[in-house]
């Protein structure tokens, strides 16, 4: 085992080389540069600064060339600067990532909690009026786009009944503990996104708990005289929630990755809102260094889920 | 068997899923709110109520605000904030649009127009507690020549001032042409008699001892520069969030007088419909320079306990049609092409009003003040515009193609397509990305007929969008049009001193214009200011001389306050 994990992390090197390479490469052959992004006759740059301005910068340099000083110095912990802002990309994402993780995080936790909960209700209770109910919330919940919803969830929740702030994740000048403020602040956009993960979750529990229920272990089990409750917690839920390790780890990218409309809409100041700012401005650094970093919770993620399936299903060996 | 007491059962992978949500609740619990603001102590509600808090709400992202130093300029939401808590030399006078001295106390042009020496406030300090003298102005319009300490507003300066360009190259200690004479007089010496040079002169002034021993590269790097700056201005900077808000606290030392609010703070929203609930439930008490279209006019205008007036008219809209393709540049394409529209029709469906920007040069949609206006107006004239397609001998069959820049398509862009096509011009609508506009629309100019949404103006015009020799990088000149007679008035405008004489040239300057139509100017909506009832004192600061508000140059906030 020990030298799987080895063996997985080693290979990600290169994985990460590459991507790299591609993001870089994709990203400075995009039509545009940062300067040029940044032009226009109301900004107050004066033409003959542009060439100047991009000589600053250091982007007249051939892009091979340009890659190459981007890896020296990420080999030495140093993201670089923002061409937009002149701050580190570091601390730029350091800012960002909690915000990010925290939101994503609370709403996995409400998609995964309800979502697996209402699943298998509904699948040991088949076609009951609460299973038809939860399908039809699911279809709704699935096609309702969620800036749509959102917009609801704001106008219902911080307008008509003003329970919660319409954004931010902060009050300005306010005189509430932290925690507390920012608690309150999290409360509608955790809760739209997750109610938006539920519909999956929800769906995945049922089919995989119906289709483990009709196994011929599940109908041994129940011939050996098992108690139904026996049977379900023991043999049907133990087998059908397993894959569900595979679909949770699949979705931890995501929790760094944000979710663009939620931060929009709710003035979020998450990692989404960044790479799309940054990434019509052209800022190559922040570009890069959300790439790398997304890159590096891709392969971990995968990694850790692989690691957990040894743990929950002892069937599986890595060798 | 009740399903949501499965928990004691199927052991690991369920742990894995408590243990996940677990942990997101710990991490929503911990993670660090952005340090609280130190100077917010419990006590602020209670002292809120002298003067009040004014809270603005603002849909541009923190890319907007690339930096404070206030010789990068770089967008309205930059201004916005120097205007809190900065001051320069002269500022424009709202109600008037004249130049008054601000850190100035006067100041003087020599006859010839070549020397202005401005007298400096006495008595004036930073808000770290340091005096603001001379070196400060004579620091920042240093700084202002150097592109490498982030400057964009060196290209102006550069050639105006004497001996700029030596120090610029580094050959000099300081320019020739910027000399303090005492600790509150500064001279300035130009080059050439130049009108505009006044607007440069408004440029915000830093405080030097921030960047003393800094090399100019690392300037943008500084506290100062990307999240805690300070100035002479009527309020303090006290927090900024990138895409959360900024804090503002009085000014007690304010040299025209501590302002009546005690905080002025900008929240940043993300959506404009969130906004405008976030205005309606109070969290925010002004949004400016809405444009809402025409059906959210009538709402937005009237939401309870907010009122409303015009802005200025802002931004214009124009089209450009190149000048290297023999048929477009004809004249009577681009009339043609002009009477085609009905712009009044649009810009009333769209918005509700509109001004048809005048024929004028494109960096100035209003003339100045005293510039006769004997134009054609080229209203909807649907039959003119064949007939003058007709004389050109214009292909029909031809399909040319109009081009704009951006990730969303403009919502007039098919309206105005449709009549466009409607003269039997046939036109083809092509989408390109925002970053490549300087490459196709300034570099190459390789483009038909391009959309322009959105331009500002500056108050004298000049040749940068239609000389000659002002094809880019030399200037913004995209459609590669010249005309040396018009060149010729720009040029002698700028350096004409004299009210009468200059306005006389502007006047000829525009006859040219509007005959040849460089640009095909659309108009200009007037967008709106949302206020609301419990803030006062407002009006008066912010009447422009048209009779609308004019937020972008917010002169005197510091007599605002909100009352309960």
């Amino acid at each position: 085992m020990g030298r799987y994990i080895l063996r997985r992390i080693l290979i990600s090197f290169p994985v990460l080389l590459g991507i790299t390479v591609v993001t870089f490469t994709f990203a400075n052959l995009a039509p545009g540069d940062p300067v040029t992004a940044m032009i226009d006759p109301m900004s107050g740059i004066e033409p003959g600064e542009v060439e100047k301005l991009k000589e600053a910068l250091g982007i007249n340099r051939p892009i091979p060339v340009r890659y190459f000083l981007w890896l020296k110095e990420v080999l030495r912990g140093n993201l670089g600067y923002s061409y937009v802002t002149h701050r580190p990309v570091a601390t730029m994402i350091a800012e960002r990532l909690p915000q990010t993780l925290q939101l994503m995080m609370t709403a996995l936790a409400i998609s995964i909690v309800l979502g697996v909960s209402l699943g298998i209700y509904a699948a040991f209770n088949q076609y009951s009026i609460l299973d038809n109910v939860f399908t039809l919330l699911v279809f709704i919940g699935i096609s309702v786009p969620a800036f749509f919803f959102a917009l609801l969830a704001i106008y219902m929740f911080s307008f008509r009944i003003p329970l919660f702030p319409t954004s931010g994740i902060k009050e300005p000048l306010s005189t509430l503990p932290p925690i507390i403020d920012r608690l309150h602040h999290l409360v509608l956009p955790a809760t739209v996104l997750g109610i938006e993960g539920v519909a999956g979750y929800l769906r995945y529990t049922r089919s995989s708990v119906l289709e483990v229920m009709r196994q011929d272990y599940v109908t041994t089990a129940r011939a050996k005289g098992l108690r139904e409750r026996a049977v379900r917690i023991g043999h049907v839920l133990r087998n059908a929630l397993l894959p569900l390790v595979t679909i949770v780890g699949l979705s931890l990218p995501s929790l760094i990755g944000g979710a663009l409309f939620i931060e929009v809409l709710f003035s979020w100041p998450g990692m989404a809102r960044m790479a799309i700012e940054h990434t019509l401005g052209r800022d190559y650094p922040v570009i890069m260094g959300i790439g790398l970093v997304s890159a590096t919770m891709v392969l971990l993620s995968n990694l850790v889920a692989d690691i957990i399936y040894t743990v929950v299903d002892p069937r599986i060996r890595y060798e | 068997m009740n399903p949501f007491r499965v928990r004691i059962g199927y052991r690991r992978s369920l742990i894995f899923v408590a243990a996940l949500s677990i942990a997101a609740l710990i991490v929503a619990a911990c993670v660090p709110v952005a340090a609280p603001a130190a100077d917010a102590p419990a006590d602020t509600a209670a002292e809120a109520d002298e003067g009040g808090t004014l809270t603005i709400g603002s849909v541009q992202g923190s890319a907007a605000i690339p930096t404070f130093l206030p010789w990068k300029a770089h967008s309205s939401a930059q201004s916005f904030h120097w205007n809190l808590f900065m001051n320069s030399l002269v500022m424009q006078e709202h109600s008037t649009l004249e130049w008054v001295p601000d850190l100035a106390e006067s100041y003087e042009i020599s006859p010839d127009g070549l020397t202005y020496t401005f007298h400096l406030r006495e008595g004036v300090t930073w808000h770290d507690g340091m005096p603001f003298t001379a070196n400060d102005v004579s620091f920042s319009f240093h700084a202002a020549l150097l592109p490498e300490g982030g400057s964009t507003a060196s290209g102006g300066l550069k050639d105006a001032i004497v001996g700029a360009i030596d120090y610029q190259e580094g050959n000099t200690e300081t320019a020739e042409g910027i000399q303090v004479l005492d600790d509150y007089t500064i001279q300035f010496q130009l080059t050439q008699p130049q009108v505009t040079i006044i607007e440069r002169f408004a440029m915000r002034i830093a405080p030097a001892h921030v960047f003393e021993g800094l090399e100019p590269e690392e300037w943008l790097q500084t506290e100062f520069a990307t999240e805690l700056p300070f100035g002479t201005g009527p309020f303090v900077f006290k927090e900024y969030i990138p895409d959360q808000h900024t804090i503002f606290e009085r000014n007690e030392n304010y040299f025209k007088g501590a302002p009546l609010l005690k905080n002025v703070v900008i929240r940043f929203y993300g959506d404009n419909s969130v906004m405008i609930i976030a205005l309606e439930k109070g969290e925010i008490n002004m949004v400016g320079f809405l444009n809402p279209s025409a059906d959210e006019f009538d709402k937005v205008t009237n939401l309870p306990g907010i009122d409303w007036e015009y802005q200025d008219k802002f931004p214009a809209y124009f089209f450009s049609i190149t000048f290297q393709d023999e048929a477009l540049a004809d004249k009577r394409f681009r009339q043609a092409f002009l009477y085609s529209i009905d712009r009044e029709e649009i810009a009333t469906q769209l918005w509700g009003n509109a001004d048809l920007t005048k024929v004028q040069p494109v960096s100035q949609w209003a003339p100045p003040p005293g510039v006769t206006l004997d134009i054609e107006e080229y209203a909807y004239n649907p039959e003119k515009s064949t007939a003058l397609l007709e004389d050109m001998g214009w292909d029909f069959d031809r399909v040319v193609e109009i081009v704009w820049f951006g990730t969303d398509m403009p919502d007039q862009l098919p309206i105005l397509q449709q009549f466009i096509e409607g003269v039997g011009i046939k036109t083809k609508l092509v989408q390109t990305d925002g970053a490549r506009g300087l490459e196709v629309f300034y570099e190459t100019g390789d483009y038909e007929i391009s959309w322009v949404g959105g331009w500002g103006r500056s108050y004298y015009p000049d040749t940068t969008v239609v000389g000659c020799d002002r094809v880019y990088p030399n200037g913004y000149n995209s459609s590669r049009y010249c005309n040396e007679e018009l060149d010729a008035l720009y040029n002698q405008a700028l350096a004409t001193v004299d009210d009468d004489e200059r306005n006389e040239l502007y006047t000829r300057a525009t006859a040219i214009w509007n005959d040849e139509l460089p640009w095909i100017p659309l108009y200009a909506p007037q967008s709106l200011l949302l206020i609301h009832e419990n803030v006062k004192g407002w009006r008066d600061s912010l009447i422009g001389p048209e009779g609308s508000a004019t937020i972008g140059a917010v002169t005197d906030l510091e007599k605002w306050y909100i009352e309960e």
